[in-house]
């Protein structure tokens, strides 16, 4: 007995390594065809998820064979870039900031294939590497027209996980945008540290709420949950301007100005045709479906002056 | 503005302390029989999923607790087995289940996309709302969940049954000299599997009170983001004592708490260190404190009875 119960503890943790799988569908044949490495599980109803189905589609509509790996942690990057480009796929896409360097590292040792670094903004300066983003610029300068049209108090807070270099270029033009509406909008922002821990986001954004910061702009993945939490809790006291994800969809928040949501789909399948693997960093915005922006409590003034700004973006009358 | 940013602090640090409190109970158990149950940090996250999935699928808090029990129950039995009865390395088997906690909690979740979109019923105060208008204190702790309560109050509890017990005494034997307990009649795997299924069901309700005392969110990988860790280091510093490990917990609460607070008020100190902070001061308490405990004298080590 006690050696069945030995075996089948043995089972169970070698079936959790073996969960973290992935598979290939499509034709045999390997032109155009694409694998993608995730950080996440591909039904984590989030960026991972979504890219993936981007790549799904252009898979169906094009006709190319598509591999993934899910759950793949950074000291596995480089090994399973290897064998994705050594299994011959034409183009290997790391979905995340993360997989910069893996990414780089490989690429250096097949030339002949093409690499995607997504949502990233450096191509390692290789001319079989791209990289993709939505833009978080665009969406920190939409998110702040929001933002400054709502708030009574004048004080705004971002949160974040991280401040990366995506994190930071759209808190500058959150804050930009924040300023060219009202130059006494009071500005901060928040750390947390993680992208997951709902109970730290949640907390963050308390200590924001009770020192009177009314609009709050999370940049977060699951752990935006926390923080749309604590914009209910609060009784009216503070709201958010959602971003990343559609805040009132998403998570059933009902104190939502709007919402600037990623279309990482989108993303995903431009990276899938090979329309984007030209050596050059592109990102995706207003201008070509990267974003799209949800209004829920917004005033009038509030939605003529998102349109504007909207507008003034896309045709370049505004520059970040 | 002052005294909103301290009295919200002080109100957050309990809030705060209350899952590691909780946690701390059961792992301040397993240790003092010699057995240090590394999993706490995986039990509780599975004690987290549980405690939001159960409360939202069956509309009961009462449920959620009640499930995160019978679930902390098994994996501390598994854990009790692998280390008691096989006598496994504490550590690596502690790895395992933490590793085996993240996958098994991102698969389940991944199946639950309601609980995604859907907040679970979270804890009300234990007090009627008016007695939050009580200057100063009314916040602090008149609005607090009635977990925080109850997290303050089983240290207590858990001394008592410690050093004024039967049990709690045959818990210290074993920890210090297991073979004399044996050889006086105590059952001492038996006693061993006993604390480290306590240390299995605190971890886990501890788990159901991160998400039900705050978001009502769960989400899969950085959810306990380490607290499990900090229990241990907590229990350590605490000197395997539950009112000092408390009194550590509310220490580290206050130190994270005071981390992101820093950061709003526009601190001079950049923000990497002031996220430091609260590790930072582990890693002094525990330099500090660790030669002053009296450390369990089979600490870590597996117990073979056939020895004599």
């Amino acid at each position: 007995m006690k050696k069945v119960l030995a075996v089948l503890a043995v089972f169970l943790i070698t079936a959790s390594f073996v969960f973290a799988g992935g598979s290939s569908e499509g034709s045999n044949d390997m032109a155009g065809s694409v694998a993608m490495v995730l950080s996440g599980l591909k039904t984590d109803q989030a960026f991972n998820q979504y890219t993936y189905e981007g790549m799904l589609r252009a898979g169906q509509e094009k006709g190319i064979k598509t591999a993934y790996m899910e759950s793949v942690k950074d000291s596995e990057q480089i090994e399973v870039i290897r064998q994705f480009a050594q299994a011959g796929y034409q183009t290997i896409i790391g979905q995340g900031g993360q997989f910069g360097d893996a990414l780089a590292t490989v690429a250096t040792e097949f030339p002949n294939t093409q690499f995607i670094f997504s949502v990233g903004n450096d191509t390692y300066g290789l001319p079989n590497m791209s990289a993709a983003t939505v833009s978080y610029k665009e969406a920190g300068y939409v998110g702040g027209i929001m933002a400054a049209n709502a708030t009574k108090n004048n004080k705004v807070a971002m949160i974040t996980g991280v401040f990366y270099a995506n994190q930071s270029q759209m808190r500058d033009a959150f804050e930009k945008a924040l300023h060219d509406v009202n130059p006494d909008i009071e500005f901060t922002a928040i750390e947390t540290n993680d992208w997951a821990d709902t109970d730290t986001a949640y907390n963050a954004a308390n200590a924001l709420i009770a020192q009177g910061y009314d609009i709050l702009f999370p940049c977060l993945d699951a752990a935006g949950a926390g923080v749309a939490a604590a914009a209910d809790d609060s009784k009216g006291k503070a709201m958010v301007v959602g971003s990343v994800a559609d805040y009132a969809g998403v998570y059933g928040c009902k104190a939502v100005v709007g919402s600037v949501d990623f279309n990482w789909e989108g993303l995903g399948y431009l990276e899938s045709t090979g329309e984007l693997c030209d050596g050059q960093a592109h990102e995706v915005g207003l201008a070509n479906d990267g974003l799209n922006i949800t209004i829920n409590n917004l005033s009038e003034e509030g939605v003529a002056a998102l349109e504007q700004a909207k507008n003034d973006i896309i045709a370049g009358n505004i520059v970040l | 503005m002052t005294s909103v940013i301290l009295i919200d602090w002080l109100e957050a640090i309990l809030r705060w302390s209350a899952p590691l409190i909780i946690c701390s109970i059961g792992e301040v158990y397993a240790e003092r029989s010699g057995i240090i149950n590394m999993g706490i940090e995986g039990i509780m996250l599975c004690g987290a999923l549980c405690g939001v999935a159960v409360c939202y699928y069956a509309n009961s808090q009462v449920a959620a607790l009640l499930a995160c029990l019978v679930l902390g129950a098994v994996l501390g039995l598994v854990v009790a087995f692998l280390t008691v009865s096989r006598r496994t390395n504490q550590v690596v088997t502690g790895l395992m289940v933490n590793m085996l906690a993240t996958g098994g909690t991102e698969i389940v979740f991944s199946m639950m996309a309601a609980t995604r979109h859907n907040r679970a019923t979270t804890f009300s105060p234990l007090f009627p709302e008016a007695m939050q208008q009580i200057p100063f204190i009314g916040k602090i702790v008149f609005a607090q969940p009635w977990s925080t309560w109850v997290a303050f109050i089983l240290p207590f509890i858990a001394g008592f049954i410690l050093y004024k017990t039967r049990w709690g005494l045959n818990v210290r034997a074993i920890g210090d000299n297991p073979q004399a307990a044996e050889t006086a009649g105590i059952s001492v795997i038996k006693v061993k599997y006993q604390t480290v299924i306590l240390s299995g069901i605190f971890a886990c309700l501890a788990g159901g009170v991160l998400t039900l005392a705050s978001s009502g969110y769960f989400a899969a990988g950085g959810m306990v983001n380490g607290r499990g860790f900090i229990v241990m280091a907590a229990v350590v510093v605490g000197g395997w004592d539950p009112i000092k490990t408390m009194l550590v917990c509310v220490l580290f609460g206050a130190a994270d708490a005071a981390q992101l607070r820093l950061q709003t008020i526009g601190s001079a100190i950049p923000n990497q260190f002031l996220q430091m902070l609260p590790y930072v001061i582990t890693i002094i308490a525990l330099t500090i404190m660790v030669k002053r405990s009296r450390v369990p004298k089979t600490w870590g080590a597996a117990y073979d009875g056939r020895k004599d």
